[in-house]
C-alpha cells in the first residue's frame, strides 16, 4: 500500500509524512502495530507542532486569519485522528478485512489531515523561529 | 528497508528536531524503534491528540 509518493510529499514541504508512510508499509512489525506507530509519531507532531503555531499568536508573529485557518485545520486533523484510532482499536480486537479496510481509509484520511495542518503551520513556525 | 529509506528517515528527524525540538523528536524515535505494541498502548492512543481548543489559554 502506498498513501503518497516521497517527491509528492516534499512538494508539500511535509518530509515527515514520508516517514509515517515508511512506518505503515514497512516489514518486520505487523500492520497493527505500524499502525499505531503512525498515529503516535502523528500524535507527537501535533502535540509539539500546534502549540508552537498558537504561541506564535500570542507573541504577534501571526494574524487572527492566520490562527483561525491553523484551528480549522486543528480540528479537521483532531477528528480523522480520533476516527482512525478507533478503528484502528477495534481492529487490535476484532481481526477482520473489514475492519482493517476502515483502518486503511481512516488513517489514509488522517494522514492528509495531518499533512495539511504541517503544511500550513510549519512554514509559519519557521518562520517565526 | 533500504538505506535510501533510512537517509530519508534520518533527514526527517533532524527536520523535527529543528521544527518541534528535541523532546518531540526523541519520543518519535522511540516509537519508530517500537517492535510491537501491546493493546493498552494501542487504547491509550485515545488519550492523545486533545482538542484544539484545549491548548487555548495555554
Amino acid at each position: 500500500m502506498e498513501l503518497f509518493k516521497i517527491k509528492e510529499l516534499r512538494d508539500l514541504g511535509i518530509m515527515v509524512l514520508a516517514v509515517l508512510c515508511l512506518l505503515l508499509v514497512s516489514c518486520g512489525a505487523g500492520f497493527v502495530t505500524n499502525a499505531g506507530k503512525t498515529l503516535d509519531v502523528g500524535a507527537t507532531i501535533y502535540e509539539s507542532g500546534y502549540p508552537m503555531f498558537l504561541d506564535l499568536h500570542k507573541k504577534g508573529l501571526i494574524t487572527d486569519a492566520q490562527k483561525a485557518k491553523g484551528y480549522d485545520l486543528a480540528v479537521k486533523y483532531w477528528a480523522a485522528y480520533h476516527a482512525a484510532q478507533t478503528a484502528h482499536e477495534l481492529y487490535a480486537e476484532v481481526d477482520s478485512a473489514e475492519n482493517k479496510d476502515k483502518v486503511t481509509l481512516a488513517m489514509q484520511e488522517m494522514a492528509k489531515r495531518l499533512a495539511e495542518l504541517t503544511a500550513y503551520i510549519q512554514p509559519l513556525i519557521k518562520e517565526g523561529n | 528497508m533500504s538505506g535510501k529509506d533510512k537517509v530519508q528517515i534520518g533527514l526527517a528527524v533532524a527536520e523535527m528536531v529543528i521544527e518541534h525540538g528535541l523532546p518531540a523528536a526523541l519520543k518519535i524515535l522511540s516509537t519508530l524503534d517500537k517492535d510491537q505494541m501491546t493493546l493498552e498502548e494501542i487504547k491509550a492512543l485515545g488519550d492523545r491528540v486533545p482538542h484544539p481548543d484545549t491548548f487555548e489559554g495555554e
